[in-house]
């Protein structure tokens, strides 16, 4: 099921503009938008979601998120998930399961990403969910009209500006 | 450089912590110290996810003397069997999380 909505399609646009890019599209709603350069010498892979590590040493990692994932009630409403996860709204209304999950996930991140606040944006169809810390990013897209999927991408090794470049690009 | 069987170990330990994963068990030969380095973090800060697992590593650190970073590289490159499969069983995090770990995980090992 965790990659029901996963596929990859890569979409490399040569000549239509000065800068080539490349699409991962991981569902229709959230496709990650890549400078084709940088995919020079870099390795794609699959974890549980498409990654690449780019010769820089860089990696950047995406991840469909879905209420049977986590074992989520099917009430449970998806763009709360990094609201809870990340600690910008209070635990409530979740059953002890639930609370459990998303108090022992927000101590963990605490931890990893020293405390760092996170940064949040919003568009017209969408909100995004930035923590980075060090060489460490990490981010959640909710795309408003899709509540049965959020995206995950998190960043090792880049730059915030970069990520976050990257991530209000999907 | 890791020698087959630390890099078994090394992986046993993962999945003590993570469970099974088909996806790190197909880049478990190409584990290195880097690898060993990042499953250390991973397990400091599963200790957050993972009450059996703080018991652990408050063991590990008072009584195992392992109070400074490296102290899995000592376990694996000892061979001990200090990190015991039943003791880490139950992660309880979010998958969000152990995503992130399994990606660094892969990515020292490509």
């Amino acid at each position: 099921m965790k990659n029901l909505y996963i596929f990859l399609v890569i979409t490399t646009i040569f000549g239509c503009s000065s800068n080539n890019l490349t699409y991962l599209s991981y569902s229709p709603d959230f496709k990650v938008e890549i400078s084709t350069n940088d995919l020079i010498s870099a390795k794609i892979y699959s974890s549980d979601g498409v990654s690449i590590k780019f010769s820089d040493n860089s990696s950047l990692s995406g991840l469909l998120i879905t209420n049977d994932m986590d074992g989520l009630s099917s009430k449970f409403n998806m763009h709360d998930y990094p609201k809870y996860i990340l600690g910008v709204k209070e635990l409530e209304g979740l059953s002890k399961k639930e609370t459990e999950l998303f108090s022992n996930s927000l101590e963990e991140i605490k931890y990893t990403y020293h405390n760092q606040p996170v940064y949040r944006t919003s568009g017209s169809s969408a909100e995004i969910y930035i923590i980075c810390s060090d060489n460490l990013c990490l981010s959640f897209i909710v795309k408003l009209e899709n509540r049965e999927q959020i995206f995950m991408l998190s960043g090792t090794n880049i730059s915030q500006q970069k990520f976050t470049t990257i991530v209000k690009g999907i | 450089m890791l020698t087959t069987p630390e890099k078994e170990y090394l992986y046993e330990i993962i999945s003590a912590v993570i469970g099974n994963d088909p996806s790190i068990r197909q880049y478990r030969h190409g584990f290195n110290e880097r690898t060993v380095v990042i499953v250390e973090e991973m397990i400091v800060a599963s200790g957050r996810c993972n009450d059996g697992m703080k018991q652990l590593l408050t063991d590990l650190m008072l009584v195992g003397g392992f109070a400074t970073k490296g102290w899995l590289k000592k376990i694996i490159k000892k061979g001990r069997k200090a990190l015991k499969a039943k003791e880490l069983h139950g992660y309880g995090c979010l998958v969000a999380v152990k995503s992130r770990w399994k990606n660094a995980i892969i990515t020292s090992a490509i």
